[in-house]
């Protein structure tokens, strides 16, 4: 440009003390040159609005630079200004640019499965990356206690904000927030410096109505000020996002626990299982067969048996109230207490009471009871003594005849404190007698239209086959059980015992 | 491996993008410069001479990357970008927020 007005130009920028030629050619020295608009010589013009730069005009010789100068500067100045714009542009090209990057990271952040910490904390980093604030922290509302507590942080000391606000804390931006399910800002004093924007997140589950489960609040402004109008638009427009990751996140860690937790159930099962002796126990003294099933992965159902000495074995079984993991407890702990209270010397009811003590308090914090049936076989006698505390279902199933009931003796554990349980002895058929033991599991199986299984098909099913062996026996009516209704709803168990 | 590592004599880190910068490994580069501040780095050259493509996600992630090394009080150059991805930065005006090199070489001499 300077060719064309026949002149030399220079633009200057004064950069503190220091000149700067910007365009050009160097003049070789530094010339003396004015500081301050308004002190230009005729041949230095300060260049409005864009503090600290001069164009130099140095005209051909005859030709007066103040009006040459007057010519060019709106020239340059237009320039400049195009230079500004594109300048601006650029920017706001490069803003958009980290806005789609964070919107890149929220959409990764959503496709993997990272723990509900990790997800908040890639999120402040991000958007306080690009929002340009120093300080941010992400609640997540804790339906129970119905508090926003904090999952990440960026940019505060430990203990200066408090991990928990209650929602109802309207003083505070974050509780009004999610109060509102509004945008709120406002001021946090001793929290954090200057202004707060507090962005309610929101999480719609496919069908639902969209519900705030948390919030983002960012603080301190890296350029100082208000969150503009921008800013607070794009944290809006991620907040589903963000709320979408988290809940991602959340449900991901609670299908794990779940996966943990049904493997510890599976493990506990096998556990259980195996506390309960096999019929091998009695080999050579009895034929036993027995087959327990749980409605849940545990069950409260129980039995076992023991050699008493001279021939004799002692049987129990019995059903704790309810079923699953309190049940199962209960049963283990009938398990050990009878592994140590049935011996050669108690007889039943004793044995019953001593179990009775045991289990008292647990029975009593927990409010559950058992119904537990315990005979002893004593085959140089001939003859079956038992205690039945309030267990209905142990038979007797002769050779010929009908089924008889060994009735209870005594109400069930756990519903009276003492009182004494009573025995009764029963002339035993060896060899052609069965103890049949089981539980309600069993009888109160329903089918398809509702009907239960029932006493009668049980009595008809065992009256059929009991010239069959144990195994065939307790195969045959737990089929027929399972054709009737399927797997079982409640802890079903079934014991056959020849001796 | 889309992204080579090395380090000069200078302990200038120079990162080579092999292919294309693009939304599958974008966040893997954001995770190396991320790395190499977290250890102490502050001179990074990202070399494209094998980079062919860089799409709208690759330039957001350059803009952070960028961004974040000039916070920590880094220098971040890019070398090597063939014709169409200069011509990329200069429709795009981004060039004017990088400091672009023409090989790797220029720009580790400059630092």
């Amino acid at each position: 440009m300077g060719a064309l007005a026949g002149a030399t130009l220079r633009l200057w920028r004064l950069d503190g003390e220091r000149w700067q030629l910007l365009a050009g050619s160097s003049p070789g020295t530094v010339p003396r040159a004015p500081r301050e608009a308004g002190q230009e010589a005729a041949s230095w013009l300060a260049v409005p609005e864009s503090p600290g730069l001069f164009l130099e005009v140095v005209p051909q010789e005859g030709k007066r630079a103040d009006e040459l100068a007057a010519r060019l500067l709106p020239v340059v100045q237009a320039l400049l200004d195009g230079e500004r714009a594109a300048s601006s542009l650029t920017n706001e090209l490069a803003a958009r640019y980290e806005e789609i990057d964070l919107l890149y990271t929220m959409g990764e952040l959503l496709g993997r499965s990272h723990s509900v910490e990790e997800v908040a904390s890639v999120i402040l980093r991000e958007v306080t990356a690009v929002v340009g604030a120093r300080r941010a922290g992400l609640r997540i509302h804790d339906a129970e206690t119905d508090l926003l507590r904090s999952v990440a942080t960026i940019g505060t000391e430990p203990g200066v904000i408090p991990e928990t606000v209650p929602v109802d804390r309207t003083e505070v931006v974050v509780a009004r927030a999610f109060q509102s399910g509004k945008i709120e800002t406002g001021t946090q004093p001793g929290w954090v410096p200057g202004q707060v924007l507090a962005v309610p997140i929101t999480y719609a589950a496919s069908g639902q109505p969209s519900r705030v489960i948390g919030t983002l609040a960012l603080a301190d402004r890296a350029g100082g000020g208000s969150f503009t109008r921008n800013e607070t638009k794009l944290v809006a427009a991620v907040a589903t996002q963000i709320g979408a990751a988290l809940e991602n996140a959340r449900l991901v860690a609670s299908e794990r626990g779940m996966q943990r937790m049904e493997r510890e159930l599976e493990l506990a099962h096998d556990l259980q299982l195996k506390l309960m002796p096999t019929p091998a126990v009695l080999q050579g003294e009895a034929e036993v067969a027995v087959q327990s099933r749980s409605a849940e992965s545990l069950g409260g159902d129980f039995y076992t048996f023991s050699r008493l000495g001279v021939g004799r074995i002692g049987v129990m079984l019995g059903d704790v109230s309810s079923h699953g993991f309190s049940a199962a407890l209960i049963a283990a702990q009938v398990m050990a207490a009878a592994g140590i209270h049935a011996n050669a010397t108690s007889p039943p009811d004793e044995t019953l009471a001593l179990l009775r003590d045991s289990l008292a308090d647990e029975l009593a914090t927990t409010e559950m009871y058992l119904t537990v049936f315990y005979g002893v076989l004593d085959p140089t006698a001939g003859r079956l003594t038992f205690s039945n505390a309030g267990h209905p279902y142990a038979y007797r199933v002769p050779r010929f005849g009908p089924p008889e009931c060994l009735e209870p003796t005594a109400p069930p554990l756990g519903l009276v404190d003492a009182g004494r349980f009573g025995r009764r002895i029963v002339p035993w058929h060896f060899n052609r007698d069965l103890l049949v033991l089981f539980t309600d599991g069993l009888v109160d199986q329903v089918n398809a239209a509702g009907e239960r299984y029932g006493m009668a098909r049980i009595m008809a099913r065992l009256e059929a086959g009991r010239n069959e062996s144990a195994d065939e026996l307790v195969a045959s009516v737990l089929d027929d059980v399972r054709a009737w209704g399927g797997d079982p709803d409640d802890d079903c168990t079934l014991l056959v015992l020849r001796m | 491996m889309a992204f080579s590592e090395q380090r000069d004599a200078n302990g200038v880190v120079v990162m080579a993008v092999e292919g294309q910068l693009v939304v599958a490994n974008r966040q893997e580069l954001k995770q190396l410069l991320q790395d190499g501040l977290d250890r102490g780095d502050r001179r990074f050259v990202l070399d494209f001479s094998s980079a062919a493509y860089i799409d709208s996600s690759g330039l957001g992630a350059l803009v952070s990357v960028n961004r974040k090394v000039r916070e920590a009080g880094g220098d971040l150059r890019l070398a090597g970008l063939n014709e169409d991805l200069t011509a990329l930065f200069e429709l795009t005006k981004l060039d004017t927020l990088f400091t672009i090199a023409a090989t790797p070489a220029e720009a580790l001499a400059g630092f």
